[in-house]
């Protein structure tokens, strides 16, 4: 079997040994003006386990030195050679395709979250509380609740602005989490990681009260679409 | 190891499994690893907020707190 790890442009040049999965060696084929990157498997599909993620990634991660990639979800097996090349074929343009919109480029995460409990208001029935006082109290409780979503999504919304000025594109989320304000991903230019760090910095500072996790650069796998 | 570098190596954990589990090409016959439509972060804060609760009451002697119910 034949293991995957990504799809790039035809290399001009041979690339730099790697190893991969089970200590195989990294291999390429190359089919029209695309190529997959891939090593021999045998056995059972590889299980994911911490060190064979990181293995699928640091292959995806060596790969990316000015390249387009377009990185492979763990796990893909192919039967043999022919198939791999059927695959380059099939989907020759959309990997084309693919490839032009993330070379050059890398992927950021971003998540926002509060830096201590969500603040959530929560208020303590007085003794003896008659139903009105109950009612009245619950009433309170819900709106309060809602003044601090809104402002939590008005915040992850100027977060995501500012984040996403660098960006050519973006998935993001406001407030998946009541702890979390702004989930995001963000498709930047590689010689723009400094600056996009740099906001990041800024961001955390103008923000004291929430915690700015940036991890990255990362192979572009957010906006590989339907390839 | 200092909590910040902790927390860190675990959110830097979490965003490669939301990565390379849930997102990138898919050939057909991938294996199918159900985490489909999961924040891994969602999951992922309890454990991790759990674990620096761990190593700083490794440091204090004291231990963590219970999780709370119903919160994550």
């Amino acid at each position: 079997m034949l293991y995957l790890y990504a799809i790039i442009n035809r290399p001009t040049a041979p690339l730099p040994p790697n190893t991969g999965l089970g200590g195989q060696p990294v291999q390429c084929s190359a089919w029209g003006e695309v190529a997959a990157i891939y090593s021999h498997h045998e056995g059972p599909a590889p299980r994911p386990e911490a060190a064979h993620l990181w293995r699928h990634e640091e292959v995806v991660e060596r790969l990316l030195d000015g390249r387009g990639v377009l990185p492979v979800r763990f796990g893909a097996l192919l039967p043999d050679e022919a198939a791999l090349l059927a695959l380059l074929g099939e989907r020759h343009d959309r990997f084309v395709a693919g490839l032009a919109r993330v070379a050059g480029r890398v992927e950021v995460s971003v998540r926002a979250l509060w830096s201590a409990e969500a603040p959530l208001p929560v208020s303590r029935p007085a003794e003896a509380e008659n139903g009105r006082a109950y009612l009245a109290r619950r009433m309170a409780e819900a709106q309060a609740r809602e003044a601090r979503l809104r402002e939590a999504r008005q915040r992850a919304g100027a977060l995501h602005a500012a984040l996403n000025e660098l960006a050519a594109a973006h998935t993001h989320q406001v407030l998946p989490h009541e702890c979390i304000l702004l989930s995001a991903a963000y498709l930047i230019p590689r010689e723009a990681i400094d600056p996009f760090r740099a906001t990041v910095g800024a961001l955390g500072a103008a923000n004291p009260d929430l915690r700015l996790l940036c991890t990255g650069p990362w192979p572009a796998y957010h906006f590989v679409e339907g390839e | 190891m200092p909590e910040h570098l902790v927390v860190e190596r675990e959110v830097t954990l979490l965003d490669l499994l939301d990565r390379i589990l849930d997102k990138g090409v898919i050939i057909s016959g991938d294996i199918t690893i159900s985490v489909a439509n999961v924040d891994l972060i969602y999951l992922g804060l309890r454990l991790l907020l759990t674990s620096v609760d761990n190593l700083e009451a490794i440091r204090t002697g004291i231990p963590a707190l219970p999780a709370t119910p119903g919160q994550a």
